[in-house]
């Protein structure tokens, strides 16, 4: 499979087995999302076959797809938020000759049947829009197996999910294998979560397949060192940020606050936040997803107006060097050239009429050089966003943010996504911001990256901040307590 | 520019408009052959009367200006994926003013003091008529579709009731003013109906085509349509640009209605839209925001509409037929656009 000068899939082959929970692990762009997509008919191979059952198929569609039993779980969700689960699936039916009323109830009493025999917990009745992530993925595979799906595709279930809801996917893929017949592959970036819960894992590099792993042979350090290939990064022990951190730095601690939120409500009505952060401090907010966070980063961003309470700093507007979360929707514009998107706060302002500045000359070294120091040096400033994977558009918001000596750095979910070196690149740069005396929020669902990377660790929940806890004495299963809501036992307001 | 990979913004756009444009014709010949009429006979009747008639190419200018006015707003409008199509109604409301200008301001006035008045109480007039669908379109998310077409009604409208009443030539039984003094007519290029506002139209090309394609507006108004969100983030003021892309398309098509009374008819009349305002909506999906690919693409579809009658005459095509064939015309012309797009764009 090849895209333009890319070759992303290069003569792969990938074994399943009834009854297996199988792994694809590699780094961002090593080709998985494109194998997965040949296997779901989205992509159409350019050489090399697909055999189902001793029976060579033609995958030319989903549709077809889906007729022969396979289903997908897409990284990002297909659903309506305003429809309820029985009427998501019905959206894909065809309806021809049904009444819509009938229609939806049986599908409703079938979707009952399938979510209590797979033990999936999910009411048909339910609006989308109210679940949560886990809750909604449980309605994805609800989907496929409505459709009759046997091989069960999952693109990053884990990338959204928390460590407990993650563990509750995998009893539950467990025991769909157990039918006969079925098999699942799950694609991931985090390797350490399919240790112990896939039954063969293959690991993909660059587009080739470089190795199979059986249960047997199945541990963390030999699928890592497949991914890595020989590189120096390797070394398992650096992959666990915990570990691989060095001492939180506190130095600035005593500093006068950079940044300081009081009583912030980020809904009307809504509990409070209220937290101070020192330039030179690297400040983590940790919490499931959807508890806040994503209000309180669009604040303190400057894109979002909270219900009340102030944000007091010491910066201008647009002094905030945002990582958003969604960098799609907030952080490039993906039919810009990598150029134009380095340059977007520089060209934002300032008065209308003046010409553009050609890039050429002085502009394009040093647009070049910045591409350089962020581990970019491969991509051309005129390469188009669109054209750029996941991670690497991920880098060129950090190297435009992070090249505007702001004071002030916002990182939300900095990490998600991302391949275990560019997660390290991502974390270094931000320990380097905040020893160049920025102060540094980092808004994470990843607790131990957090607990890694920040001096001090915020938890949220229902968009209240609950506690502030030093990291290097934080018992992790009272935060742990904290982010389920278990109230804030024992932490210091800061 | 040197901003972008030129295979994917220059050559394979033109490549692709040129594949759609000829698709079109064809089907157009197609179309013709069905109602038994020789498509070869039509070109020729067109290319005749737009090119070797005496008053054919004079024609096809003069409609081809207010078309490309009007079109230069709608154009950059769009690339923030705002259709401010309201150019109809600031037409109107354009030539009103300048009108009123003409008509109200003795002939003692000097023409080099009348005329950019009246040009300027035509611009006033259309940016005003703009403001309250720009506004709210900026600042409060209505569909600026919907508002300015319906604004189109009332603007044409409350131009008839003025033609009706305060401003008709009571002398003459017809809907329409005294012919304006001669202060207040554009002069003539070479003695003939063309006239300084073509002069001036292709100076607003030029304009429309630097702040479109090089400021860092027509920057600003790329990066909204692409990613309003990433644009805000990016620290550009959004409802400001888009409140001033619809003034400035009320400003451009006003400046049309102005150049239309003083320079072509010399009078406010029934009819002084030749539906310039729609007719620039095509022109300007076209030309893909670039001013100077409106020129040709509005001369076109003003040789088009020139030609319409002399084909009717000599042929016994109704000229109806040329509104269908402008209509296939686009539409292939899409269709290449999004079909041959080249790979690895969404």
């Amino acid at each position: 499979m090849r895209f333009g000068p890319t070759l992303a899939n290069d003569r792969v082959d990938l074994d399943l087995f009834p009854g297996e929970i199988h792994g694809l692990v590699g780094q961002n762009g090593s080709g998985k999302t494109t194998l997965i997509s040949i296997l779901y008919g989205l992509y159409q191979a350019d050489a090399g076959e697909v055999i189902l059952s001793g029976e060579r198929v033609s995958l030319r569609s989903p549709r077809d797809a889906r007729a022969r039993g396979i289903g997908m779980v897409p990284q990002r969700f297909r659903l309506a938020p305003t429809l309820t689960v029985t009427e998501n699936v019905v959206l894909g039916l065809d309806p021809r000759g049904r009444r819509y009323g009938p229609l939806c109830r049986e599908v409703s009493r079938q979707l009952a049947e399938l979510s209590e025999r797979y033990g999936l917990h999910t009411d048909p009745r339910a609006v989308v829009g109210g679940l949560s992530m886990g809750e909604q993925q449980r309605v994805e595979i609800l989907r496929a197996l409505y459709h009759g799906a046997r091989i069960l595709v999952m693109d990053e279930p884990m990338s959204l999910l928390t460590p407990r809801e993650s563990e509750r996917l995998f009893g539950l893929l467990n025991h769909f294998v157990r039918d006969p017949g079925r098999t699942v592959v799950v694609t991931t970036h985090r390797v350490g979560e399919l240790v112990g819960a896939a039954d063969r894992v293959t690991v993909l590099r660059d587009g080739r397949r470089v190795a199979t792993f059986p249960a047997a042979e199945l541990t963390l350090s030999a699928v890592l060192t497949a991914m890595m290939g020989d590189g120096t990064e390797g070394d398992p022990a650096s992959m666990s940020p915990a570990r691989a951190a060095p001492a939180p730095d506190r130095a600035g601690a005593t500093a006068p606050p950079a940044l300081h939120v009081a009583r912030l409500s980020l809904a009307p009505g809504g509990d409070s936040v209220t937290f101070s952060v020192a330039g030179g401090e690297l400040f983590g907010i940790a919490g499931v997803d959807g508890n806040g966070q994503k209000e309180l980063e669009l604040v303190l961003a400057g894109l979002g107006e909270p219900a009340g309470g102030q944000i007091r700093s010491r910066l201008g507007p647009h002094a905030v060097a945002h990582i958003p979360s969604d960098q799609r929707r907030w952080g490039v514009i993906e039919d810009f050239t990598v150029g134009e998107n380095l340059l977007l706060r520089r060209t934002a302002t300032g008065s209308a009429l003046r010409p553009v500045t050609a890039m050429r000359g002085a502009l394009l070294r040093s647009i070049e050089q910045l591409l350089r120091s962020f581990g970019l040096g491969a991509i051309g400033p005129q390469s188009l966003v669109l054209q750029l994977s996941g991670g690497t558009i991920q880098k060129v918001v950090l190297a435009r943010e992070l090249s505007r000596g702001c004071s002030l750095v916002v990182a939300a979910q900095p990490t998600r996504g991302l391949d275990v070196r560019a997660a390290v690149f991502m974390r270094d740069a931000l320990r380097r911001a905040a020893a160049a005396g920025a102060a540094v929020v980092v808004i994470s669902s990843d607790l131990d990256e957090l607990l890694g990377l920040c001096g001090r660790v915020g938890v949220m929940h229902r968009g209240r901040l609950v506690g502030i806890w030093d990291s290097a004495d934080a018992p992790r299963p009272v935060l742990a307590a904290a982010m389920g809501g278990a109230g804030w036992g024992g932490g210091t307001r800061g | 520019m040197g901003w972008r990979d030129a295979r994917l913004t220059r050559v394979r756009p033109a490549v692709r408009a040129c594949v759609g444009g000829a698709a079109g014709a064809l089907l157009g010949a197609l179309l013709l052959l069905l109602l038994g009429k020789s498509p070869l006979a039509a070109l020729r009747v067109a290319i005749d009367t737009v090119w070797f008639s005496p008053t054919g190419f004079v024609d096809t200018v003069l409609q081809t200006t207010p078309l490309l006015l009007i079109a230069l707003g709608y154009l950059m409008a769009y690339q923030a994926r705002i259709w401010a199509v309201g150019g109809e109604g600031q037409f109107h409301l354009g030539a009103v003013a300048a009108a009123a200008v003409a008509l109200g301001l003795s002939s003692a006035v000097p023409r080099a003091l009348g005329l950019p008045l009246a040009i300027a109480a035509g611009v006033i007039a259309g940016t005003l008529w703009a403001a309250v669908p720009g506004w709210l379109r900026a600042y409060h998310r209505v569909n600026e579709v919907v508002t300015t077409l319906m604004s189109n009604f009332v603007g044409i409208l409350l131009t008839l009731w003025l033609i009706r009443t305060t401003l008709r030539d009571p002398d003459i039984p017809l809907l329409q003013t005294p012919a304006f003094p001669p202060a207040f007519r554009l002069p003539s290029i070479g003695g003939g109906r063309l006239h300084l506002g073509i002069v001036l139209t292709l100076a607003v090309v030029l304009l429309v085509a630097y702040v479109a394609q090089r400021s860092h507006f027509g920057h600003w108004t790329r990066a909204i349509g692409a990613n309003p969100h990433a644009s805000r983030a990016a620290g550009i003021r959004v409802e400001r640009t888009v409140f001033v892309l619809v003034l400035l398309s009320g400003a451009l098509a006003g400046l049309a209605g102005a150049v239309q009374v003083l320079g072509t008819t010399h009078r406010l009349l029934v009819g002084v839209s030749h539906d310039f305002g729609y007719a620039a909506i095509p022109v300007a999906v076209l030309a893909r925001g670039q001013a100077v690919a409106a020129v040709p693409i509005a001369f076109l579809f003003g040789a088009l509409t020139v030609s319409a009658e002399a084909i009717q005459v000599d042929l016994g095509i109704p000229s109806d037929f040329i509104a269908v064939f402008t209509g296939v015309l686009v539409l292939c012309a899409l269709a290449a656009e999004k079909i041959l797009e080249p790979p690895g764009r969404g």
